[in-house]
């Protein structure tokens, strides 16, 4: 059939000659999948609550008169501005790294990749149907805040530039780590795992490697502190935001000025991406090759050669078979060599941080170690919110719970032995933590009492955590819908209850904090701040045992031993609700089986 | 009687998938579950595997209640869905000691019983191989293995030789030969029917949840008439006289001529072939061959269903 000249003119306009039919494909499968409706509506309810927080701690909170509210128009135009800016870019990331998870995998299990191969949509299209498809679903929701940033910039004080600098930002971001995510996609079946790898990814580009860098340019080399600063700006989307954030609010505070060094991050995020997209083409090719030959199998990997099948050695069942099979899953799918790569990352990082910060004198403060505490808590509940997630609906997806269920392993049997199974394997995560003490304790930073309260707070958030993950994951069909699910489930626990406490304190609750200190004292993680807050530091680390004093938000003053029973009373409660969770596991265990 | 099922049905929301199912099989049977797709076959089963609660109704395994007497029967049975999932990162004996395990086989008695199995299903060469680097083919003899590793009296394959080669296929078929020497009562679905034709005793037709039929495969022959029906080849000068010797026949009603033969429909089909050979003898008409009109099940299955499904 032959193309007219309004065809083609249409094709140009529409950018249907970059997309093909995927585009349009994608749109419509987007519009019935209700976690794409969940997905937006909690990006547009965390918004929400960003924009009252600000409202709250800027203007409403501070006084009831009206013209003094009046003279705060402008802060609180510049902090709601800041806040919004700064939250949708985080969450329009993440957005990105979730709805991107499975572009290309679902081709490849599906098995529809080989069949595109023989159609004329050229690979190029492929990708860029998928990856535009994504992105305008949320270029339009970081669009939605602009009306609202509009109205804001009334307050004044908040220049069109930033605005326009900070979208520029937001969307080449997103841009990156959209490609990023697809193009991981490629190579690993499950969403979930790309969800972990895109994220780490993320950690190692943006803030391992600037504190690399940085150790080794500025302490090593003897490089300029604000050259240094510079450079990270431009290659670093976090930092230049960060900055942006600073020159809105204290531009004296600024090391540099950022001019048209934004524009310059912008133009080097693209080139990246584009390369990245180019990548991504070659290599979906190449697997769709494969797959049209029959030479990839339905994990999308390529057949393996009979002499490698034969390879290893035979591991022996011992004890409980699920427990057995569970205990030796890694679930990072990560061989080997990656595993020693990863551990190396992982210490090498911790260590040049440690480095910097003994460098800078601040080892030995206790915020320090908060800081450090609740990057490896925060980290440590993610992976086993996910690990926990993953559990049961990996058996549906693999279709291996049928045959599971039909065996004489009763239902408690399988679910301690998936529960146990991810508290093995998240132990390492939490072990940094608790070597992280343990090494202050024994460098003399860290009160020796913080050991056990550490501990008594890690294990039932872990504990907790993975009975709430099983618990969706019996609920789901899908491993990413249990895992986003989970991961909402105990943000919104642990970091979303207190901000609507904060909120709806401040407004029916004015003068008193009664409601909000109720909230943070069944919140684990403000008792991992009080008890480090209290106890870490080069001053309270050498107090003895029985001058140690915990101050809470409920309560008043305690010692130590009234410290631990309190702790073993929120510990209890959730270990115990935990047990709810998997009591309801038990009970709908054997429904909905595929 | 090792397997029943009574008035047995199960509603997906509003949707009837099961209705009034009444089934029986004999022990060392093997039974061939037959019927188009979404007719009930694989809930039917997976009632009977204990994965799915009926709506109403009971089923029975080896005389007890799948819903009540849940571990019995799963001790009983060993269930191969139409799909096989397998577990990455396992290798085959592996796979198998896991399941093996699952059945609360000893410790000491795992490693024979699962190098049993890969021996009867011919994987003894592919026991440190992943399970996830097998072939279809491979895989579906692995299930087969899987389901047999806790030596269960009955087997209920969904649709096993499913996506095999010829060659695949014909060897799955010998293996269910070899596990009814056993003494296994076997029931099997598949869309392949002339393979059930092969090696079923008994059939089952269902459709839209209803049992069409269940019967031997020579009571539906019976059922569609297909005995009173006689092939006769005679010589072609012949032709015109047999036709007319045998319309002269009380017992024939009708002599259809067809391009290499005559196709002879009887009222009675215990006497057909007798009468057909005396009668041309007698005529002196000179006889090639008289052979029963043979039904193919695919043809049975298309007259007895209506392509009803949901």
């Amino acid at each position: 059939m032959k193309h007219t000249f309004i065809d083609r003119v249409y094709d140009a306009v529409t950018l249907s000659w970059l997309t093909g039919p995927i585009f349009s494909k994608e749109l419509r499968i987007s519009s019935r999948r209700k976690r794409n409706y969940f997905l937006r509506s909690s990006y547009l309810l965390i918004l929400l609550i960003a924009i009252l927080l600000a409202w709250e701690a800027m203007v409403h909170s501070y006084s009831s008169n009206v013209v003094y509210r009046v003279s705060r128009l402008s802060a609180a135009g510049m902090a709601i501005t800041g806040t919004v800016v700064m939250v949708q870019f985080y969450l329009a990331i993440l957005v990105s790294v979730i709805m991107l998870s499975n572009a290309i995998s679902e081709e490849v299990y599906h098995k529809t990749l080989g069949v595109l191969m023989s159609t004329p949509i050229s690979m190029v299209q492929v990708i860029a149907g998928k990856l535009l498809s994504k992105l305008l679903q949320l270029i339009l929701l970081v669009c939605l805040t602009l009306p609202i940033l509009g109205i804001v910039r009334v307050f004044g004080g908040v220049p069109w530039e930033y605005l326009i600098k900070s979208f520029c930002v937001t969307l080449t971001a997103v841009i990156f780590v959209g490609i990023w995510t697809l193009y991981l996609s490629i190579h690993q079946k499950h969403a979930y795992i790309v969800i972990i790898r895109s994220i780490l990814g993320l950690i190692v580009f943006f803030f391992v490697a600037p504190l690399f860098f940085g150790w080794l340019a500025i302490g090593e080399l003897n490089v300029d502190d604000d050259s240094y600063l510079l450079c990270v700006a431009v290659t670093n989307p976090m930092f230049l935001m960060a900055m942006l954030m600073v020159e809105l609010m204290e531009p004296r505070g600024m090391p540099f000025a950022t001019n048209s060094w934004w524009i310059v991050h912008c133009l080097m995020m693209l080139g990246i991406s584009t390369l990245l997209f180019i990548r991504a083409v070659t290599v979906v090719r190449k697997k769709a090759l494969l797959q049209a030959c029959g030479q990839l199998d339905d994990g999308g990997k390529t057949k393996r050669r009979s002499k490698t099948e034969k390879l290893g050695k035979i591991h022996h069942v011992k004890g409980p078979p699920v427990l057995w099979k569970e205990w030796r899953d890694s679930r990072l799918k990560m061989g080997g060599a990656k595993r020693i790569i990863a551990c190396l990352l992982v210490t090498g990082s911790i260590l040049i941080s440690y480095a910097i910060f003994e460098n800078e004198n601040f080892l030995d403060d206790d915020y320090c170690h908060i800081m450090y505490a609740m990057i490896f808590a925060g980290l440590s509940t993610f992976l086993t919110a996910i690990f926990a997630a993953t559990t049961i609906t990996s058996e549906k997806a693999s279709r291996t719970w049928p045959a599971l269920l039909c065996t004489l392993v009763t239902d408690w049997q399988i679910i301690w032995g998936k529960v146990i199974g991810v508290l093995r394997r998240s132990t390492l995560f939490w072990g940094i933590l608790v070597l992280h003490m343990t090494i202050f304790i024994l460098v003399g930073y860290i009160h020796p009492a913080a050991l056990p309260h550490i501990v008594m707070i890690a294990m039932p958030v872990a504990f907790f955590t993975t009975c709430s993950g099983v618990f969706f994951s019996s609920l789901f069909k899908h491993t990413t819908s249990a895992v986003v699910a989970n991961m909402i489930f105990v943000a919104l626990l642990w970091a979303g209850v207190p901000f609507f406490a904060t909120i709806i304190g401040g407004i029916f609750f004015r003068g008193s904090d009664v409601l909000i200190e109720t909230v943070v004292m069944t919140n684990p993680f403000y008792y991992l701040i009080e008890v480090l807050d209290d106890i870490a530091g080069k001053g309270d680390a050498s107090t003895s045992w029985s001058r140690l004093r915990y101050s809470w938000a409920v309560g008043g003053k305690m010692n130590f031993i009234e410290a631990t029973v309190l702790l073993w009373v929120v510990a209890s409660a959730y270990i115990v609700t935990g047990l709810g969770f998997l009591k309801i596991v038990k009970m709908r265990l054997r429904k909905n089986i595929v | 009687m090792m397997i029943e099922t009574v008035n047995l049905t199960k509603c997906y929301g509003q949707l009837q998938a099961l209705g009034n199912l009444n089934l029986t099989i004999n022990q060392g049977d093997i039974f061939g579950f037959i019927g188009p797709n979404g007719a009930g076959k694989t809930t039917t089963m997976r009632i009977l595997a204990t994965l799915l609660e009926p709506t109403q109704g009971q089923a029975f395994v080896d005389g007890k209640n799948v819903l009540t007497h849940g571990k019995e029967v799963r001790r009983t049975v060993g269930y191969m869905p139409d799909f096989m999932g397998v577990y990455d990162d396992l290798k085959v004996f592996e796979y198998l000691e896991f399941f093996a395990a699952a059945f609360d086989i000893p410790a000491k008695q795992r490693k024979s019983i699962v190098e049993g199995v890969l021996e009867l299903t011919d994987l003894e060469g592919k026991k440190t191989a992943a399970v996830d680097s097998l072939s279809r083919g491979m895989q579906q003899r692995l299930g087969l293995a899987r389901v047999l590793i806790h030596d269960p009296k009955v087997l209920i394959l969904d649709e096993p030789a499913s996506g095999l080669d010829p060659r695949a296929r014909i060897e799955i078929r010998e293996l269910l030969r070899e596990l009814k020497k056993m003494g296994k009562t076997i029931m099997i679905s598949s869309h392949i029917l002339s393979e059930l034709e092969e090696i079923c005793d008994y059939v089952g037709i269902i459709e839209h949840g209803q049992l069409v039929f269940s019967g031997t495969l020579d009571e539906i022959w019976k059922k569609l008439g297909t005995h009173s029906k006689v092939r006769v080849t005679v010589v072609d000068e012949h032709k015109a006289k047999a036709i007319e010797l045998l319309n002269a026949v009380p017992e024939i009603e009708q002599v259809v001529e067809q391009k290499s033969h005559l196709l002879v429909n009887f009222t009675d089909g215990q006497i057909a072939g007798s009468v057909v050979a005396k009668t041309l003898v007698g005529g002196d008409v000179d006889i090639v061959s008289i052979e029963p009109e043979k039904m193919k099940l695919d043809d049975a299955f298309l007259q007895l269903t209506k392509g009803m499904v949901h």
